[in-house]
């Protein structure tokens, strides 16, 4: 069965942020109910119990979550402080967060359901942490990204773009992630692998249907998001 | 890394008489005017760790595990607490060495650097001890894991064990049941644990990383003030074995 669980993936600067928008806008457009969790995040250090918002029929998500675990990753391990944490290390928390998140609310919730709008997930570790060291079978393996593997029967949004034009966006942002992963060179390992056959096939034989969206410069903010909610409505329908 | 005696880390039994012994430490602070930073407070208010330059100002560091900051939030609020969540141990190794890692190179190890004291409630012997009774998960399992691995490199100076039978330990908790209870509190699980902390490789394993290693026991009849004096006691006989040492390295020069 197919799982209302959609992720929106890619390099920084790719447009991850507005195919989420867009499937929000979408959302509301519907008059469905959204609870946004990254709001819920401003003032919140936790994750909410199902319970709390099983009255809403859209959950916006986003991994590392800014909560506990995810705090930990955002705030102390990938940010710039010299501290040096190891690969290992920052795969074991990504899978925690992961993990968390997936048994407290994703899980209960598709179980119920609801649909799951999430930028990031178990994709952008099985695409970044090899590059940072740690074996993809060994990322796989770890607890919480085995778990998320399991749940993968949605649609997947890979938005590409050039690793030139992702810097150029990077640089007129206002908020600054402050991060360890934003250099070119690295964007351009990353890139290469979120095009990669081996990860089309892997989430495929996952049960997960992989869109590409190209977002590279002259498109629009507009056309990405009418390509999103096309390809996002076609798939809605099929569900229902 | 050399071992500094400034580094004491307390673990034991729940019950077992560890806050006695880490507010005694705590009393011989504010008896000297030392400037205390308790991280429990700190995380509470602020919500995260505090960055190492906000140590400066302070003498003291109290310090406990799991931290009340980011996974040691997620281990105390999801991971160990009764839900109908059943997280592995797997997950539970990896949690416990993920805060411990922050903890260290965040507050622990710039801490050290700057020769404060740290007195910590609970640490890497409190993951040695339970994690393998709990399921299974080897020693070497442990410390494959780098925050573990790191928290062994640099070993507290003093280690002090507070015993008490596994049997009282149980009757304090049932005293205390309205409380939360973690899903480790049964007898059997107790009475291994108890052994576990009085076994000789786990004394070994960390002399050998240059930790001296005491024992405080607290069965009845003795009372929290018997305890509090031994643990001066202790403490002042380390103190003072830190003089004489820098006395002769005084002499030397």
């Amino acid at each position: 069965m197919k799982l209302p669980f959609v992720m929106a993936e890619g390099i920084d600067g790719s447009g991850k942020g507005t195919a989420i928008e867009a499937l929000k806008e979408w959302a509301f457009s519907k008059r469905l109910k959204v609870f946004d969790l990254r709001s819920y995040w401003k003032d919140n250090d936790n994750i909410p119990e199902f319970e709390e918002v099983k009255d809403y029929d859209v959950i916006i998500s986003s991994q590392p979550t800014y909560s506990l675990v995810g705090r930990g990753l955002r705030e102390e391990m990938i940010k710039d402080n010299k501290r040096a944490y190891s690969a290992v290390s920052i795969a074991h928390a990504f899978s925690l967060d992961r993990e968390i998140l997936y048994r407290k609310l994703l899980i209960p919730a598709l179980k119920n359901k609801k649909i799951i709008f999430q930028e990031r997930g178990i994709v952008s570790s099985l695409v970044y942490q090899p590059v940072e060291g740690v074996q993809l079978q060994e990322t796989m393996s770890l607890p919480g990204n085995k778990l998320s593997l399991q749940y993968l029967q949605g649609i997947i949004f890979i938005i590409t773009v050039s690793p030139e034009a992702a810097t150029e966006r990077l640089a007129l942002r206002t908020k600054k992630d402050d991060s360890i992963y934003e250099n070119l060179l690295f964007l351009k390992k990353l890139d290469e692998r979120y095009r990669a056959e081996w990860l089309k096939q892997l989430l495929e034989n996952q049960g997960s249907e992989v869109v590409y969206l190209d977002n590279n410069p002259p498109k629009t903010e507009q056309e990405l998001k009418e390509e999103v909610i096309q390809a996002w409505e076609e798939k809605y329908d099929s569900l229902k | 890394m050399t071992v500094s005696n400034r580094f004491v880390l307390v673990d034991g039994l729940d019950y077992s008489g560890k806050t006695i012994v880490i507010n005694t430490l705590r009393e011989w602070a504010v008896a000297k005017t030392l400037k205390i930073l308790d991280l429990k407070d700190y995380c509470q208010k602020y919500g995260r760790f505090p960055e190492p330059a906000d140590l400066d100002r302070f003498d003291v560091i109290v310090s406990s595990e799991p931290s009340y900051s980011f996974v040691g939030k997620a281990i105390r609020e999801e991971l160990i607490k009764e839900n109908e969540r059943k997280y592995s141990a797997q997950s539970l190794a990896m949690a416990f060495a993920l805060d411990r890692e922050i903890l260290y190179r965040r507050v622990i190890l710039p801490a050290m650097e700057k020769e404060k004291y740290v007195f910590q409630e609970r640490g890497l012997i409190s993951s040695l001890v339970y994690q393998p009774v709990q399921e299974h998960i080897t020693i070497a399992d442990l410390m494959r894991l780098p925050g573990n691995r790191l928290a062994m490199e640099n070993s507290p100076g003093v280690i002090i064990i507070t015993r008490v039978s596994s049997d009282y330990a149980m009757q304090r908790l049932q005293l205390k049941l309205s409380k939360t209870i973690s899903i480790f509190d049964n007898l059997l699980f107790q009475r291994k644990i108890e052994e576990r902390y009085s076994s000789l490789w786990l004394k070994g394993l960390f002399e050998k990383q240059g930790s001296m290693f005491f024992y405080i026991d607290n069965n009845p009849p003795k009372t929290a003030d018997t305890v509090r004096n031994e643990t001066l006691k202790l403490w002042e006989s380390v103190l003072n074995e830190e003089n004489s040492n820098n006395e002769v390295q005084k002499s030397l020069i």
